[in-house]
């Protein structure tokens, strides 16, 4: 049976390779970059409900499902480049050393930092506790579920990519929750606290970029300087060679957040 | 002219051949992930189709060479029950399981909503009691003990006075079910994530569809079944306790076991509860239920968004109010699908840690199968792993703690409920 | 009449209501069935060859005879350097001259770039040469400067892993994942007797100098090899006429499991995945010999 099951892959290998080599040959490298605000009043999210462990019930973890910053920016929004099943896009070789680093998921005052984890296929995942609380990481796009002990650590090596971002919880404490994206390539960022965003080295050329939010799911028709998200929350985007596609300001209707 | 009675019967008679299941009962879509990633219709056929190709029909199964499965033993399982002249038996499946797990193997068979816990539902291929890591899917051999030991605690029965060889087809045909279910899922995911709403899908015409299909989709689900027998945990030989030990020997690993338990290491009394009643964490979902759960919390959502797309739309003009009157149709249509279908879910149940003072264990009661237990966790459920997540990973426990939490579990039931709690447990137990 | 009538009534009733109750969902939208026609079309374009060349190869008829397999790996472009060893205790015993050895993760001749260290066995093979049983003696595994001798070493179930300790301070090896894990004392000698069979080498540690590292490849036969200084390895006798699947690992391997992912542009028969495992079907009495390139990128360092 192991026999047969290595036959499939072997063309799949095969086939992986000729495609890498189609696309081998970037005409150059740009970026793409953006904030993204809300625009009206964000919704109010219900606080979490603490109900265990008095060090979590005074860490006072803050619901994240929706965070807007200074001036309506919206922080956590998750923008990446979005390939077609068996397909590949390259990857700049500014990111090889990225490939071999790991990435570190911190269980720290009963929630997860980062809040939405970025992880490339291939990566290791290191899992840590900083809490003198036991907790356990549930990655079920990694079908990883482990306990990890007070100033604890495990590991565990990113194996599938994901379409979306999916939950991170912990089952002891069913108040925390993160997101994981997992994608075969680096280009994906998170919007930082004044809800900017950057993408760096992606190859010249037309590519589809996926918008997605924890609460609003696909960012659907949202305006871009050129068109808008379609209603799977994704774009076209046109990359050129040395230069950075700025995207201004991106508003995200206050409505498409519930 | 027909009497009347006469006409009646054959009013009857059509309804029962016409009217509702036809003689052989077909494979449905799981319709709850479809609604909720709103497939189309056309799109809904066209899943339906390709894995009428795969799989072919209850009735008549097919193993497509890439599955591996085993074309005469689906044979044995599937089909409507009867018995040839040499008494052998045919429909295993009909006749031993389809009545709680259903014909499509999604564990919603006509006595399903009356069992607590419901049965499995194999579509996603997630098994609990199984020998392999955490992610393995589990080995043919562990499919098999749960079919010849039954799930002690459950109304899954033993069918250990069947022949090998039918608890074998029987095995064969729920992993082709398993299969079929992970197919359809990585179907359903691809058309809602990739297609356009009116894109055409269809292998029988177009070389790229077949290759995506066989190569992408159930190339990735067959090489973690087949993967499963190098997935095995297998205990080190010098970390298994003997079978006969001094008492002492003993009762100094339950000691151990029992620190463990209570300890912010092992953390077992976070779920378990303070007094092993399974009373420490009772508001989880398994992966089977949560995905009803969100499916009825995201319907109601609905409700808030498309207030809120109203108000905006009392603030908006021109093409924005077109747009998001386009929206509001959009968010309805998708409600009134979506609140149809919570009518033919099974309630949402809470996963009930197990109370290990009633010396029950689903899985088997072999040192083995509650070192499984710890080691791996319990697969969808919130129970996490101790152990390694693979081999050669880093484990939380080691194994020879592992085998003291195994003692300690065994030894729970004759524990005096009353014994009081170490304290102070290194962390606090519970909030107040 | 009228009798009969209501009785053909009352029949009709009661054999509509359970039809009613059993057969027919009616509020509930079930989702399409597959048409027959479409879905008999899907299987015929699934199964014709195109869609998986590899389909028709599968059950493999049973070969005579014996092959062998000879190569080299080479490293493509030039090696990262090794730093050396975080000798972090011990300095007068754990190095040489004050000086503390480079780390083996990758070892590479500075002029053939031939890689040292690599494993390559035989995967599930369907019988067994004579030449190629397990053994039952004994093999030394010795440790000295607070290194393991043999960074890599492979055996047979059944031999006995004579692991030593050469050094003038005490050192435990534990051999994580085989259950073993002893002290051994300054100039003393532990014997081990090898049970399982692994799919992955076994690490092999000694937690009192916690960068001392090995890898020991245990198999239930003789077909494997692992790679000496000049990157050369030959597994011989291997079945012949039927498809085999060898493993490549590497310690440093960044494939699933510490497989590593080579090429062999001037033997194409052999088939590559990408979790290091070669395929390739030998004929009797052939010795097939290849050159395999490793890009770097085949490594985690």
């Amino acid at each position: 049976m192991s026999k047969r099951s290595f036959g499939t892959f072997v063309v799949a290998a095969l086939a992986t390779t000729l495609m890498g080599s189609i696309s081998a040959q970037a005409a150059g490298w740009g970026s793409v970059k953006g904030r993204i605000v809300v625009d009206g009043t964000p919704p109010k999210v219900a606080p979490l409900v603490v109900s265990k462990d008095q060090y979590c019930i005074d860490k006072k973890p803050v619901n994240e499902a929706i965070v807007v910053g200074k001036e309506n920016a919206l922080v956590n929004a998750v923008v990446y480049l979005r390939v077609a099943t068996g397909q590949k896009v390259q990857v700049a070789p500014s990111y090889d050393a990225q490939a071999k680093e790991s990435v570190v998921l911190d269980n720290n005052g009963c929630s997860f930092h980062p809040h939405i984890t970025l992880i490339r296929v291939g990566q290791m995942l290191d899992i840590k506790n900083s809490d003198p609380v036991g907790h356990n990481t549930n990655v079920a796009v990694f079908a990883f579920n482990q306990t990890i002990p007070s100033n604890g650590q495990s590991q565990i090596k990113a194996s599938t990519a994901g379409a979306l971002p999916t939950p991170v919880v912990c089952n002891i404490h069913p108040f925390m929750k993160g997101y994981i994206l997992s994608q075969e390539h680096p280009y994906m960022a998170v919007t930082g606290d004044d809800g900017t965003f950057e993408i760096k080295d992606i190859p010249a050329g037309k590519h589809d970029f996926q918008f997605w939010h924890e609460a609003g799911g696909y960012l659907k028709n949202v305006a871009l300087k050129e068109g808008k998200t379609d209603n799977r929350g994704r774009a076209a985007l046109t990359i050129a060679d040395g230069k950075t596609l700025d995207l201004g300001d991106i508003k995200v209707k206050a409505s498409s957040l519930k | 002219m027909l009497s009347r009675s006469t006409w009646l019967v054959t009013c009857v008679g059509a309804i029962a051949v016409a009217g509702c299941s036809e003689s052989s009962p077909p494979f449905r879509l799981n319709m709850t992930n479809v609604v909720a990633k709103q497939i189309s219709l056309d799109h809904q056929q066209a899943i339906a189709n390709i894995l009428g190709g795969m799989f072919g029909t209850p009735d008549e199964p097919i193993a497509l060479p890439e599955t591996g499965l085993d074309q005469r033993l689906l044979a044995m399982a599937a089909g409507p029950v009867w018995s040839d002249k040499e008494g052998g038996k045919h429909g295993l499946y009909r006749r031993h399981c389809v009545h709680c797990h259903g014909i499509s193997g999604d564990g919603q068979g006509p006595t399903a909503a009356i069992l607590n816990p419901y049965p499995r539902d194999y579509r996603p291929g997630i098994f609990k009691f199984k020998s392999t890591y955490t992610s393995g899917e589990p080995t043919l051999g562990d499919l098999e003990k749960t079919l010849h030991d039954g799930i002690p605690g459950t109304a899954m029965p033993s069918f250990a006075l069947l022949p090998p060889d039918e608890i074998r087809a029987l095995v064969e045909y729920v992993k082709y079910l398993s299969v079929r279910g992970q197919m359809e899922a990585a179907l359903e995911n691809h058309v809602a994530e990739e297609l356009d709403a009116n894109a055409k899908f269809d292998p029988a015409t177009d070389p790229a569809v077949q290759q995506l299909i066989v190569k992408d989709l159930l190339g990735p689900i067959v090489e973690s079944w087949n993967g499963a027998k190098d997935q095995v945990i297998r205990p080190e030989d010098g970390a298994i306790p003997p079978a006969e030990r001094p008492a002492g020997d003993i009762a100094a690993s339950v000691k151990a076991g029992r620190e463990l338990f209570f300890g912010p290491k092992a953390n077992c009394v976070k779920c378990h509860g303070p007094t092993a009643l399974g009373d420490g964490q009772q508001t989880d979902y398994d992966t089977w239920n949560k995905a009803n759960f969100d499916f009825i919390t995201a319907t109601n959502d609905k409700i808030s968004q498309i207030d809120s797309l109203r108000q905006d739309l009392a603030k908006a003009t021109g093409d924005e109010a077109e747009q998001l009157r386009k929206q509001i149709l959009e968010a309805q249509a998708e409600y009134g699908s979506r609140s149809k279908r919570i009518a033919a879910l099974l309630p949402p149940r809470n996963a009930i840690p197990r109370n290990l003072r009633e010396g029950v264990y689903r899985g088997g009661r072999r040192p083995i199968d509650i070192f499984w237990r710890v080691s791996a966790g319990i697969p969808g459920t919130p129970m996490p792993a101790s152990g390694p997540a693979a081999e050669g990973a880093p484990g939380t426990l080691t194994q020879q703690e592992i085998w003291q939490l195994v003692d300690y579990v065994y030894s729970l039931p004759f524990e005096p409920a009353s014994m009081p709690q170490k304290k102070p447990i290194n962390t606090e137990v519970v909030s107040k | 009449m009228k009798h009969r009538r209501l009785y053909a009534w009352l029949s009709a009733v009661i054999s509509v209501v359970p039809v009613a109750l059993l057969g027919c969902e009616r509020h509930v939208n079930l989702g399409p069935v597959a048409e027959a026609g479409a879905a008999k079309a899907i299987h015929e374009a699934l199964v014709s060859a195109k869609a998986n060349p590899a389909a028709g190869a599968k059950t493999a008829p049973t070969g005579t005879g014996w092959a062998t397999l000879k190569g080299q790996f080479v490293f493509d472009g030039d090696p990262p350097p090794m730093p050396p060893y975080n000798v972090t205790k011990e300095q007068d015993i754990c190095t040489v001259g004050g000086k503390a050895l480079p780390q083996e993760k990758l070892v590479v001749a500075p002029d053939s770039k031939a890689i040292k260290n690599v494993v390559v066995f035989l995967r599930d093979p369907s019988r067994i040469h004579e030449s190629a049983n397990p053994k039952a003696d004994s093999v030394e595994f010795d440790q000295k400067h607070c290194l393991f001798l043999s960074h890599v070493a492979g055996v047979t179930v059944g031999q006995t892993l004579n692991i030593k300790n050469s050094d003038t301070t005490g050192h435990n090896t534990n051999i994580i994942g085989a259950g073993f894990n002893q002290l051994i004392p300054a100039g003393g000698a532990i014997p081990y007797k090898i049970q399982k069979e692994t799919q992955v080498p076994n690490q092999v540690t000694c937690s009192i100098h916690p960068w001392m590292t090995a890898y020991l490849l245990t198999r239930k036969n003789g077909y494997f090899a692992i790679t000496g200084d000049d990157g050369k390895f030959e597994i011989r006798n291997v079945p012949a006429g039927e498809p085999l699947e060898f493993q490549v690992w590497h310690e440093s391997g960044a494939a699933a499991g510490g497989g590593l992912v080579g090429t062999t542009a001037d033997a194409p028969d052999l088939k590559w995945s990408n979790r290091g495992r070669v395929a390739i079907t030998l004929q009797p009495d052939q010795v097939k010999e290849v050159k395999i390139v490793v890009p770097a990128a085949a490594f985690h360092l």
